[in-house]
Parts: structure tokens; C-alpha cells; sequence
């Protein structure tokens, strides 16, 4: 009798499957606009693609360093008993958590015009790096709220004060023990959200900014990014000939060719914020957070 | 009678938690289930009597599928005529239902009148107050709530009892029905159980920590030998759990060895104020129905604290290491001297880790479940446990096995029950504390852990260090302090607002 072959099939969790599925759609439509969109606006459309993801980047490096300064700044001082420098965290924290996101937002892109209207910031790195700062600046509260409910968490049970009578130093206890190993997967499920946020904030903002903010400066001076090709009349034409369907169905193998510049914005921004939604679900389903 | 024998597999993914070919019951009689926090007899009792939730784990009982065991008649027979009382009472409550009702909801609609089990486990008509109460996370207290769960489960006893329903294959499980309960009250529980009992025999299965039990058994109902069974589940070198019989006179033979350890009189170390005042209640101290001025925790000596549970003998362990702050605090510890005006800074940098150490009550929860065993000393930043065999020099006294560098590369999550608690303590201990404050140190471990704990305390004490304890254990306590060390505190309330605490309530 010749034995069974089973094909084993590497079982995956849902979380990498939808990174997989991003990754593979991501891949799908790139070829396709290789084939059929026009050189200057494939390297628009993907030089935007990718401004966005450096900005994400930078915005959640950015949320990183100032939500772990101001969260160990606060639990430091609370657990050396400094009252006033713990207030003053808090207070700093409370000042960026009273401000609506979008308004922050504008704030800082009016500050980002000015200062490139005169010519204190030049070089699109320096504008990209600028849009990360001041995304990651509106966004980082939210990054420290997190990391404080997990101190808080902690201090319910002994282990704090355990730790701390028993001699550990207490940036150890706060980094390491708490926050290294036993809020990871906190910080990474906060890291994906943070990803989509960013990348739905970014697009907001660079739409507003499509209406123009300054005579001098607008989306066409400033480096391309998901939002502003999206501001382009061409993509927002492509996006209104969808509406075409309605009285001609038999035209929808043609919004593939004739209008890809738009769809592919318009695909490159829903579907990234689907797949990190869906990723972000997956993952706080996997660690039960 | 043959007993109900049951084997399981559970895991959960690859993962596999509990294996055992040989957990037996002895039917119509009262089996009595010892073995350490962690080791799976909760988990294998409730399996067994079909509440566990089938899909959060992978569970076969009996070679069956567990949802095939659960439509099995046995397990219809557990639950229309068994009672299963669970560790932790407040799950157990309606939050939407009060008290009464929930005393006279389902299967305990009757004409039975529930006063007298309740009067007999308050030993007074406290409980009448309670009745209307809506249950909350604080009221009534996690003691009230266990005697509430109890008398359901005698109430069903009386009701299957009248309609000639309670048989030897009746099964009631009581999950640590004694563990947030005082002596007085738990013994008041176990009068009422028995009672019922030696009316009709039926299956009992009792799981607790509480090793006591033995010698109660032993000195107040002696006629129940031939009807009480001893069972104590352990881990196999393979890491499957065995259900072996438990010897209860080896624990009675230990127990009545025991005399107390250390000196009667020390150098004093450390001084706490009677009077000193804390979260709304002044604490003072007595030896035995003597005030006096302070607790004094002396080099070489075993300082019993006890109270009733709730009164605030962990405050004062608190209040020692400087983690609450006191009102009117005049202590000195280790030749410092620290009031009110103290901050927790100068503990700080004075005693923790240095002068004092605390194992806390639960070893759970004072250990990080994530870091491996290496680095819960490493974190201690101790000159002395830094490399793997100091470390393992300096717990192997304390583990029965040979310990390898493999031991100390898992993470603190996979130990037992009691090797959690032996690592708890052995990290308040690293620092070579001059007053050392053991808040429950029993707590969650089996009879091998118990006598190992002993072995400890004696070579601490012989080496000076002043030894501040705190358990309800008394029956093992009590004999191994000095009368004169044995301290009672007491708390007198100041503030109106703490009236309903669930302490206050609780004692």
C-alpha cells in the first residue's frame, strides 16, 4: 500500500495573511500601472505612494520618542514622588489631547507653509520629514495614553511595588519589565493603528491643502503624497467617471486604462486602510488585547 | 463502590495544559483534593462537570470529544443533581438579581427556607441585611459571597435530600470553599456539610489548599475516616499529573513536630508605632490582650502578625516598607528613622533592596509571567547574582531537583504554583535583608513546599534576620513563633466613608 501524501499546508495567523494580502495587492496594481499608466504619472502616483509610507514612518517614529519621553517623565516622577514635574507631564500631554487631531494638523501645516513660503525649510526631504514630525506630533498621545494605562495596569497588581522593594531600579522595571516585555504586542497593535491614522490624516490634510494655502505654495511645489495626487484634477476626474457606470456598465473594463491615475490613488489609500484595519483586528485578536 | 474515574487530554492549540489517565472520585464519599496553585484541578473539576467553554479549549474527557462528553448522561446527572461552588464567588453571582432571589432562582425554588443555613454559616442574623443587596465587586464582601454560594449548595442538599434525589451519585464540588473564608466560618460550613452528609451519603469533592483541614477532620469528626478520601494531584517527571493518594497523617505527624524557631528575644531592627493611622483606620498592636507601644521586629526572631482577615496586616507590611503612607508614623527600621513627613524616596534609597524585603502575597502577580527565572535576579542589578551559577547556587537549596542552566532560561509563566511562590521568595531574600516580611507565604502550595518553606525560615532565622509573618494559617504558625512574638493588631475605624469597605465588612 503506498502511504497517503498529505500536502501540509504552514498555517499562518490572520494578521500576516492580511500583511500578505496588502503586500500582494499592493504588487498587483503596480504591474498594472506599469502596463497601462502613462510614465509621468506612474511616477507621480507611486512617488506619492511612497512619500506617504516615508511620512507614516517618520510620524510614527516621531509619536514613538515623545509618548515614551512624556509616559516615563510622568511614571518616574509620580514613583519618586515629584509631584510637580508629574503635573507638568500630564499637563503637557492634556494641552495635545485637548486639540482636535485635524486642527493640530492644520496648525502645523500652516507652520509648514510659512515656513516654506520663506525659505527656512527647502528640499523635499526636509518638507516630508516635516509633515512625519508634524503628524506624529498630533498622533502621539494617543501612543502615550497606551503606554500610561499599562503602568496603571501594573500598579492594580504587587508587581510594581513588589519589583521596586525587591530592588530593581525603577527605569528598569518601567522599560523592561513593563513596557519592553509586557506591553509589545500593546505597541505594536497601537503602531498599525497609528499607520492607518496616519495615512488617513495625511490624505485629509493634503486634500484640504489642495484648496491652497498660500499663493506661493501649494500641492504642486510640495513633494507628492497619496493625498495631494488625489487633489489633482486629473485623479478627481478619473474618480468622477465611476459616476459613468450608472448609464453605461459595458464602460467599466475601460476605468482600468483610460482613468488609472485616480483609481490608483484612490485604490493605494482605501485599500491600505482596509488592510491595516483588517491587520490591526487580526493582531488584538492573536494577543486577546 | 467504584469510583467515578475519569481521564482528559486539554490543551489549547499545540499546546497541551493538563494530561491525566487516573483523576478518581470516590463515589459517596467526601474526597478531599490537595496539590499546588496552577496544576490544573480547577480546570480538570470544572471539565468534568461540563462548564468549561468548549471553544476556548481543546478538551477530550474520556476518549470523547468534549462536546460528546457534554451530552453525556453522567454529565446531565452532575448538573441537574450536583452543585458545583466556584473558587471565585463573585462569578457566580446575577448582578442583575439580588441576593434572595438568587437564593430561590432555578432549581432552588422551593418551600425550603434558607435561614438557618445562613444563620448557622454567619453564626448570627447578619445575613438578613444582605438579602436585598444587589451583588457588586465590593458588596457584600468576597466572604459573604462564599457563605451566599454555600448555603445554595446546601439548600439544593436539603431539597434533593427531601425528593429522595441525593444519592452516592450525587456529585457537589466546592473549589476552594474556604478561601476567603476565617476558621471560625469555614469549620461552620464544614458542621453543615457533614450533617447533611451522614444523612445521605453523597459524592463530595473538596479542593483546596488548606491543609488544616486534616487535623479538624481528624480531632472533630473521627468517625468519618472510613468515608473521607485523600487526593493530592502532582506532576509526573513527564509532566503529566497523577491523582495519588495523600497520606493526612504524614501532615498531622509533621505538624505536631513543629516547635517554635529563632530566639525569643532579639536585637530590635524595626519599630512601628501602635496608633499610626491609615486609610481611615488607626492600627495598634497587642500581645496577647496586652497594648502595647510598637511592633518590634527583632534580629533572629519570628514576629507573628495576625488579625482577623481584612483588619490590615498587609497595611502594615505596607506601611514598613514605606509603601502606604501612615499619619502619626514613627518607625525605625535598620537604624533609620522615618515619620510621616517621609517621602517614598527615602525608602528608597535607604531600605528597598537593601535593609528590608517583601515576599508579597501572590506569587503571580509580585513575579513578571513574560521574563525568564535568569532575570528575575538580574533585574536586581546584585553583584552577587550575576552569572548562571550563582544563581543557581542560590536557589538550589530550595528546589527539590537538580537545577540547570535550562531552568533558568524559562519563563516564569510555565513554573507551578509553588515553584512561583519558592522564586517570590527567594528574590525578597537575594539582598540579604535584615527584616525580611512574608505576607502569606503558604498561599497556593502543596505539603512538600509547606515543609520546605520551614526549612528556610529556620536558616534565615539562624542567620539573624527578623522575620515579620503574616498568614491565617495559624494551626501551623502558632506553633512555630513564640507566644511572645505572636502579635494581634487591631483597627479601629475613623473615617465614616470606609464603613462598607469590604474588609470592614469582611472582619
Amino acid at each position: 500500500m503506498t502511504p497517503k501524501l498529505k500536502m501540509k499546508i504552514p498555517s499562518i495567523s490572520n494578521d500576516t495573511k492580511w500583511i500578505l494580502i496588502w503586500l500582494a495587492g499592493i504588487s498587483v496594481f503596480l504591474v498594472w500601472d506599469l502596463i497601462f499608466l502613462n510614465k509621468p504619472a506612474l511616477v507621480r502616483v507611486w512617488l506619492g505612494f511612497g512619500n506617504t509610507l516615508l511620512v507614516s514612518a517618520i510620524s510614527l517614529t516621531t509619536a514613538l520618542l515623545l509618548s515614551f519621553t512624556v509616559s516615563s517623565w510622568i511614571t518616574l516622577s509620580r514613583w519618586n514622588e515629584r509631584p510637580k514635574l508629574a503635573r507638568t507631564g500630564e499637563l503637557f500631554l492634556n494641552i495635545f489631547r485637548s486639540v482636535p487631531q485635524i486642527i493640530g494638523l492644520l496648525t502645523g501645516f500652516l507652520i509648514l507653509t510659512l515656513l516654506v513660503t520663506a525659505e527656512i525649510m527647502t528640499g523635499k526631504t526636509a518638507i516630508l520629514t516635516g509633515f512625519g514630525v508634524t503628524v506624529g506630533v498630533v498622533i502621539f498621545y494617543e501612543f502615550s495614553d497606551m503606554l500610561l494605562e499599562r503602568v496603571a495596569w501594573f500598579e492594580q497588581t504587587d508587581f510594581v511595588s513588589a519589583s521596586r522593594t525587591a530592588g530593581v531600579p525603577d527605569t528598569h522595571l518601567l522599560f523592561i519589565e513593563i513596557w519592553m516585555r509586557n506591553s509589545l504586542p500593546h505597541l505594536i497593535n497601537k503602531l498599525i493603528s497609528g499607520f492607518g491614522a496616519t495615512i488617513f490624516l495625511l490624505c485629509s490634510i493634503d486634500f484640504v491643502l489642495s484648496v491652497g494655502l498660500s499663493s506661493s505654495v501649494s500641492p504642486i511645489n510640495f513633494p507628492p503624497t497619496l493625498g495631494s495626487m488625489l487633489a489633482q484634477i486629473d485623479s478627481k476626474q478619473d474618480i468622477l467617471s465611476i459616476g459613468i457606470l450608472f448609464t453605461d456598465p459595458f464602460y467599466f473594463p475601460s476605468l482600468f486604462t483610460r482613468h488609472l491615475q485616480g483609481l490608483s490613488v484612490a485604490f493605494l489609500i482605501v485599500f491600505t486602510l482596509a488592510c491595516s484595519f483588517k491587520i490591526g483586528n487580526a493582531f488584538t485578536r492573536r494577543h486577546r488585547l | 463502590m467504584k469510583p467515578l474515574t475519569f481521564s482528559a487530554d486539554i490543551s489549547v492549540g499545540s499546546h497541551s495544559i493538563l494530561s491525566i489517565t487516573d483523576f478518581s472520585i470516590e463515589q459517596g464519599k467526601i474526597n478531599v483534593l490537595f496539590g499546588e496553585s496552577g496544576i490544573g484541578k480547577t480546570l480538570i473539576s470544572k471539565s468534568i462537570f461540563g462548564l468549561t467553554d468548549p471553544d476556548k479549549l481543546s478538551i477530550e474527557i474520556n476518549s470523547l470529544g468534549y462536546q460528546e462528553y457534554l451530552k453525556t448522561e453522567q454529565v446531565e446527572a452532575f448538573r441537574k443533581n450536583g452543585f458545583f461552588v466556584l473558587q471565585e464567588p463573585s462569578s457566580q453571582f446575577n448582578p442583575s438579581l439580588t441576593i434572595q432571589e438568587q437564593l430561590n432562582e432555578a432549581d432552588l425554588n422551593s418551600d425550603l427556607t434558607e435561614a438557618d443555613i445562613l444563620s448557622g454559616l454567619w453564626q448570627s442574623d447578619q445575613w438578613k441585611s444582605l438579602l436585598p443587596l444587589y451583588p457588586q465587586s465590593f458588596r457584600p464582601s468576597g466572604g459573604e459571597k462564599q457563605r451566599f454560594l454555600l448555603a445554595m449548595a446546601l439548600k439544593k442538599m436539603d431539597k434533593l435530600a427531601i425528593e429522595n434525589r441525593l444519592s452516592t451519585e450525587t456529585l457537589f464540588i466546592f473549589d476552594e470553599p474556604s478561601g476567603s473564608l476565617d476558621n471560625g466560618f469555614r469549620n461552620a460550613f464544614l458542621e453543615q456539610l457533614i450533617s447533611r452528609y451522614q444523612q445521605n451519603r453523597f459524592t463530595v469533592l473538596v479542593i483546596t489548599h488548606d491543609y488544616t483541614i486534616i487535623p479538624w477532620f481528624k480531632n472533630h469528626k473521627s468517625e468519618l475516616n472510613s468515608n473521607l478520601s485523600w487526593l493530592e494531584l502532582a506532576k509526573t517527571d513527564s509532566g503529566d499529573l497523577q491523582c495519588n493518594p495523600f497520606l493526612p497523617d504524614e501532615f498531622i505527624s509533621w505538624q505536631k513536630k513543629l516547635s517554635p524557631m529563632g530566639l525569643v528575644k532579639g536585637v530590635a531592627v524595626a519599630d512601628l508605632n501602635s496608633g499610626v493611622i491609615c486609610h481611615g483606620r488607626q492600627l495598634s498592636f497587642q500581645s496577647g490582650t496586652k497594648p502595647i507601644e510598637s511592633l518590634k521586629l527583632k534580629s533572629g526572631t519570628l514576629t507573628y502578625l495576625k488579625a482577623p482577615s481584612g483588619v490590615g496586616k498587609t497595611t502594615v507590611a505596607r506601611l514598613l516598607l514605606g509603601l502606604y503612607h501612615g499619619e502619626n508614623l514613627q518607625l525605625s527600621i535598620c537604624g533609620h528613622e522615618f515619620t510621616s513627613r517621609n517621602t517614598q524616596v527615602d525608602w528608597k534609597k535607604k531600605i528597598w533592596g537593601k535593609k528590608a524585603g517583601m515576599a508579597f502575597q501572590l506569587a503571580d502577580e509580585a513575579l513578571n509571567p513574560v521574563s525568564t527565572v535568569k532575570q528575575v535576579f538580574t533585574a536586581l542589578k546584585n553583584p552577587k547574582l550575576k552569572t548562571n551559577d550563582q544563581i543557581l547556587d542560590f536557589l538550589q537549596p530550595v528546589f527539590i531537583k537538580k537545577l540547570d542552566e535550562s531552568f533558568l532560561s524559562g519563563q516564569v509563566r510555565y513554573l507551578s504554583g509553588g515553584q512561583k511562590q519558592r522564586l517570590n521568595l527567594m528574590r525578597s531574600i537575594a539582598s540579604e535583608p535584615e527584616v525580611l516580611i512574608l505576607d502569606e507565604p503558604l498561599n497556593g502550595v502543596d505539603f512538600r513546599t509547606i515543609k520546605m518553606f520551614t526549612g528556610i525560615l529556620e536558616k534565615l532565622l539562624q542567620n539573624g534576620t527578623a522575620i515579620l509573618l503574616i498568614s491565617h494559617n495559624e494551626d501551623i504558625f502558632d506553633k512555630l513563633s513564640f507566644k511572645d512574638n505572636q502579635i494581634q493588631l487591631k483597627a479601629d475605624e475613623l473615617l465614616k466613608e470606609n464603613a462598607f469597605s469590604t474588609e470592614k465588612t469582611e472582619s
